[in-house]
C-alpha cells in the first residue's frame, strides 16, 4: 500500500499499439514497459512485496490482435520530473512504441482506468465479408433503434443478461469498418465483440469475431489529461 | 536483435533452435554464438525457431519457406544453416526445421550451391544419429572454432560453384580442430554396430572437443535480445562457470564440459551490470552446473547484491549444494523474494549415492532441509532419478524413507506450521548417455520403470504435502535409443518425422508409436536395444570423438562404481587424470605436479 500522505507524481505516457506488436497480451506490455523503466533508471514507486515491479496503470486492455493508436499507461514517480526529460529518457527504451507524448500530473486520484469512462473502436467484422454496406447500416440503425440490447456475459459461476444499449454512445459505418463509441467505466464497460455479436445476430451471423480491431481514442473524465498531440 | 544490411556482408548465417521460440529464446549458448557471429563485420548471423504445429500448417498452406525472424530470409538462402544439438528429443525437430527451411535433408542430396549445414551443441560427443544430415558439427566450446569456421567460408566466397568447390571446402573444414564431416567417416559394421571409420593418420584419428581456456576473456553478450514474448528462463544471465568435476556417473554434462573454467568476479560484476542496464531485466541468474562450486561465490553474490538490489533486480541460483551452505546462500540471496528451493540427491539410499558418485549424506541432505525451514522455506523440490544401474526395490524404498524423513524434520521445525510444508519430487528416469561411466549400462526395461515408479507413487499419496512427477517413460526409452544411437538410427530420425514426429520434448506432441513404427520398419526394437547393455570390449560408435575423459578412465569409473566406491572431485583433491589433462594446459600442470 502507498502511503496516502505522501506526494504523488504520475507520468501519462501516450503511445502506439500497432503492427506486430498487437499479437502482444497485456501482460507482456506490462513487462515490457517495467524492463523500459529499469533501463532508464527512473525513479519510480515500486510495488511492496515479494517481486517488486514499476508502479504501473493501464486501461482496460486491449484483446490479443487488437491495436491501439493512442495508448496510455501511467507511471507512479517518486519525484516531480520534468515532462520533456522523461520523454527523452523513455522514449529510446520504448522505440517500437512510438511514445508521442508524456505528462507530468501532481496528485491524480485514482487509477489511469478510473480516469476513463468511453473509447472509440473501429472493427472489421467477419460478417462484412458476407453482408454489403446497406445491410450493416440498417443493422446498425435497429441497433439504434432499440431500447434493450441484451448480451450474454460469463463469470466464475454463471451467465449474465446485460444490456449493453444505454453505453453504446455512437455507432456507425466507414467504408466496411464498424466505427463505435463505448462505454469503459467498470459500470458501463462495453466490449466491441459484444456489439458485433449484437449487430451480426441482425444479419444472421454468430458471434462477434473481427478480423481487425483498433482502439482509436481514449476519453477522460479529467481536464488534466490532455490527449491532443 | 542486431539490424545490418544483408546486401552489405559477404556471409550469412542462420542460427536455428528445433524447439519453438519461446523455449530457444532462452538458450544461452545460442546468446553467445549469435553475439560472437555478429561481431564480425563480414557475417551477418540472424536466427530462425521451429514453429508450433499451427504455423507449420499456415507456412505449408501458404507454399512458404521457414524465415530468419531479422530479415525473413528462407532458411535455403542463408551461406550456413546452424542447428544446436541440446536434446536427443529434439532430433526429430532439426529434420522439420531444415525441410521447412526448403534445405535438403541428406547432405548426400545437397547441391553445391545449398547452404552447409552445420551442427554444434552437447548432442554433438555422439554424433552419428544426425550425421547424414549435417555437412559439419563442431564438438565443443563454439566461441574459437567458430571464427576458424567463418574465415575459411570467407576465403571459399559461398555459394560454391561446383560440387568440387563444396567438397574442397568440406576436406578443408575438417581440417579445423573440433570440426567433425560426416561424409570423410564411412562406417564398418563391428560387433553389431555401425562404426565410423577413418583413412587418416593416426595422429587424426578421432575428433578432438575444442576448449576455451580462458573463459574470462571469452565473448559474452551483455545486451542480448530480449523477448516481447514471455518465454522460459525469462531473466538476465551470466555465465559464471562452466563444466563440473563432482564427477557423478550418470551425468553427461560431468563429463563432456570438463575442465571447470571460471570467469572472475570483476568481469560478472561488470557484465551483470551492463546487462541489467541493456535489457531492464528484474532478474539475474547465475548460469553454471553447479553454482556454489564457484570459488569465490560469497564475493560475487555480496557484489552483484550491492549493485542490483536498489534496482529491484533479484538474482537467482537455479542449482544449490546439497548441504546447509547452499541454504545459507540462498538465503542471502534471497533476502526479498522466497521462492522454492531445489535439492538433488538423485537417490535414495547412501549405497546407490556412492554407485553413482553423487557424494551427498543423508546428514548433508538433513542438515540442508533444517537449515531451509527454520529459515522460513516451506516449499522444497526434490530431484531424483530412478533405474539407476544397479538400483533394487531397496534403493526406491529408500526414497520414500527419504520423503518421510523430511516430513518429520518439517514437523520439528514447523510444529503446529507442519501443514504448510509443500515438497515437489521430480522423479526422473535414467538414461545412459555416452562418454560417461554409465554409456554400457542398460536402461530399464518399461515394465521395471512402471512397477518401480507405481511402488514410489502407492508409498507416498497418503501425504498431501508430497506431489510426485515423475517423467514419461516412453519418451526416456526413445531418448536412450537416440543418445546411442549409431548412424542406422538417422534412418529411424527420418522415419519417426515423415510419421509426423517433430516436437518431440513437448509431453502433448510426443507419440512414442511414430517411433516404434519407424525403429520396427528398420528392424529395430527400441525397447530391446534401450534395455540391453553395450559391450565394454566392442568399439562404439562414438569411440571417434575424443571429448577428453577416456575410455580407460570410463572403465575404470565404471568398476568403481560397482566397488560403490567414491571417487574425489578433482578441484578438491589431486588430479584424476580422466583424460582432459592432455587438452588444456591448467590440466596438464596439475597432473605433472601431481607425477612429479
Amino acid at each position: 500500500m502507498i502511503m496516502s500522505t505522501e506526494h504523488r507524481y504520475f507520468a501519462l505516457l501516450t503511445y502506439g499499439k500497432r503492427g506486430l506488436l498487437r499479437y502482444l497480451g497485456h501482460l507482456d506490455i506490462v513487462r515490457v514497459f517495467d524492463r523500459a523503466v529499469r533501463r532508464a533508471r527512473l525513479p519510480v514507486r515500486y510495488s511492496e512485496g515479494f517481486a517488486p515491479r514499476a508502479q504501473l496503470s493501464f486501461p482496460p486492455p486491449l484483446p490479443v490482435g487488437a491495436e491501439g493508436l493512442q495508448e496510455m499507461c501511467a507511471l507512479d514517480l517518486t519525484v516531480d520530473l520534468d515532462a520533456q526529460k522523461l520523454h527523452q529518457a523513455l522514449a529510446p527504451q520504448l522505440r517500437a512504441f512510438g511514445l508521442s507524448k508524456v505528462q507530468v500530473h501532481r496528485d491524480m486520484r485514482g487509477s489511469i482506468w478510473s480516469q476513463l469512462y468511453a473509447s472509440n473502436y473501429q472493427a472489421l467484422p467477419d460478417f462484412a465479408d458476407h453482408a454489403d454496406a446497406s445491410a450493416i447500416r440498417s443493422a446498425i440503425e435497429t441497433f439504434a433503434d432499440a431500447d434493450e440490447v441484451t448480451v450474454e456475459r460469463h463469470t466464475k459461476r454463471r451467465i449474465r443478461a446485460v444490456n449493453i444499449r444505454p453505453h453504446v454512445y455512437e455507432l456507425g459505418l466507414v467504408g466496411n469498418m464498424v466505427t463505435m463509441r463505448v462505454g469503459t467505466t467498470e459500470e458501463t464497460m462495453v466490449k466491441p465483440a459484444e456489439v458485433l455479436a449484437a449487430l451480426g445476430e441482425y444479419l444472421g451471423f454468430s458471434g462477434g469475431t473481427w478480423r481487425r480491431l483498433i482502439r482509436t481514442a481514449m476519453h477522460f473524465r479529467s481536464t488534466e489529461i490532455d490527449l491532443t498531440l | 536483435m542486431v539490424e545490418k544490411d544483408p546486401t552489405s556482408v559477404a556471409l550469412r548465417f542462420v542460427l536455428c533452435y528445433p524447439d519453438v521460440y519461446e523455449v530457444g529464446t532462452s538458450h544461452l549458448g545460442s546468446h553467445i554464438l549469435y553475439h560472437t557471429l555478429n561481431t564480425r563485420s563480414d557475417t551477418y548471423c540472424e536466427r530462425a525457431y521451429h514453429p508450433w504445429p499451427d504455423a507449420v500448417e499456415a507456412l505449408k498452406r501458404r507454399g512458404l519457406a521457414l524465415s530468419s525472424l531479422e530479415t525473413g530470409t528462407p532458411l535455403r538462402e542463408f551461406h550456413i544453416v546452424g542447428v544446436t544439438l541440446q536434446y536427443e528429443l529434439n532430433y526429430a525437430g532439426v529434420l522439420s526445421l531444415l525441410e521447412l527451411g526448403a534445405v535438403n535433408l541428406r547432405a548426400t542430396d545437397r547441391r553445391y550451391d545449398d547452404p552447409i549445414v552445420l551442427g554444434g551443441g552437447p548432442c554433438t560427443t555422439n554424433p552419428e544419429p544426425l550425421a547424414p544430415f549435417f555437412d559439419a558439427m563442431v564438438i565443443g566450446d563454439g566461441e574459437e572454432v567458430i571464427h576458424e569456421i567463418m574465415d575459411l567460408v570467407g576465403d571459399h566466397r559461398p555459394p560454391f560453384a561446383s560440387g568440387e568447390a563444396r567438397a574442397e571446402f568440406l576436406g578443408e573444414l575438417s581440417q579445423i580442430n573440433g570440426v567433425y564431416v560426416p561424409a570423410l567417416w564411412p562406417t564398418a559394421r563391428i560387433g553389431g554396430l555401425l562404426i565410423p571409420q577413418t583413412s587418416e593418420a593416426p595422429a587424426r584419428r578421432a575428433v578432438r572437443r575444442r576448449i576455451v581456456e580462458n573463459l574470462d576473456a571469452a565473448p559474452y553478450p551483455t545486451s542480448p535480445v530480449v523477448p516481447y514474448r514471455e518465454a522460459i528462463h525469462d531473466r538476465a544471465q551470466i555465465e559464471i562457470s562452466r563444466g563440473c568435476t563432482r564427477g557423478c556417473r550418470f551425468c553427461q554434462a560431468g563429463s563432456i564440459y570438463r575442465p571447470v573454467r571460471e570467469r572472475s568476479v570483476e568481469t560478472l560484476r561488470s557484465q551483470a551490470n551492463q546487462i541489467i542496464d541493456a535489457t531492464g531485466y528484474d532478474q539475474i541468474s547465475l548460469c553454471s552446473l553447479s553454482c556454489t562450486d564457484y570459488s569465490r561465490i560469497e564475493q560475487l553474490l555480496e557484489a552483484l547484491h550491492e549493485d542490483l538490489s536498489d534496482r529491484r533486480v533479484s538474482i537467482g541460483l537455479p542449482s544449490i549444494r546439497t548441504d546447509a551452505f547452499g541454504v545459507d546462500l540462498a538465503k542471502r540471496v534471497q533476502r526479498v523474494k522466497r521462492t522454492g528451493l531445489t535439492f538433488a540427491p538423485e537417490a535414495g539410499s547412501q549405497r546407490l549415492r556412492d554407485r553413482i558418485n553423487k557424494n551427498v549424506t543423508d546428514a548433508d541432505l538433513f542438515g540442508a532441509v533444517r537449515a531451509a525451514l527454520s529459515s522460513g522455506w516451506d516449499r522444497l523440490k526434490f530431484y531424483f532419478m530412478i533405474g539407476l544401474p544397479g538400483e533394487t526395490e531397496q534403493d526406491v524404498r529408500g526414497i520414500a524413507d527419504t520423503v518421510e524423513q523430511v516430513l518429520e524434520i518439517g514437523r520439528e521445525c514447523l510444529g503446529k506450521q507442519a501443514g504448510r510444508l509443500r515438497l515437489n519430487l521430480s522423479v526422473a528416469l535414467f538414461i545412459p548417455k555416452p562418454h560417461t561411466p554409465f554409456q554400457w549400462s542398460a536402461q530399464e526395461t518399461l515394465e521395471q520403470f512402471e512397477r518401480k515408479r507405481h511402488l514410489l507413487i502407492e508409498r507416498l499419496k497418503r501425504y498431501r504435502q508430497v506431489q510426485v512427477r515423475c517423467h514419461d517413460a516412453r519418451s526416456a526409452i526413445v531418448e536412450a535409443f537416440l543418445a546411442r544411437g549409431d548412424r542406422n538410427a538417422a534412418d529411424v530420425v527420418q522415419a519417426a518425422y515423415r510419421l509426423g514426429a517433430s516436437l518431440d520434448a513437448w509431453t502433448e506432441q510426443f507419440d512414442y508409436d511414430r517411433w516404434e513404427r519407424a525403429a520396427a520398419d528398420a528392424g529395430i526394437d527400441l525397447q530391446q536395444v534401450a534395455g540391453s547393455p553395450l559391450d565394454p570390449e566392442q568399439p562404439l560408435p562414438w569411440d571417434h570423438i575424443d571429448v577428453g575423459i577416456t575410455s580407460q578412465y570410463l572403465r575404470s569409473e565404471f568398476a568403481k562404481s560397482e566397488a560403490e566406491a567414491p571417487t574425489d572431485d578433482c578441484r578438491a583433491a589431486i588430479c584424476q587424470a580422466c583424460g582432459v589433462q592432455r587438452m588444456t594446459a591448467s590440466c596438464r600442470q596439475k597432473h605433472d605436479d601431481h607425477e612429479h
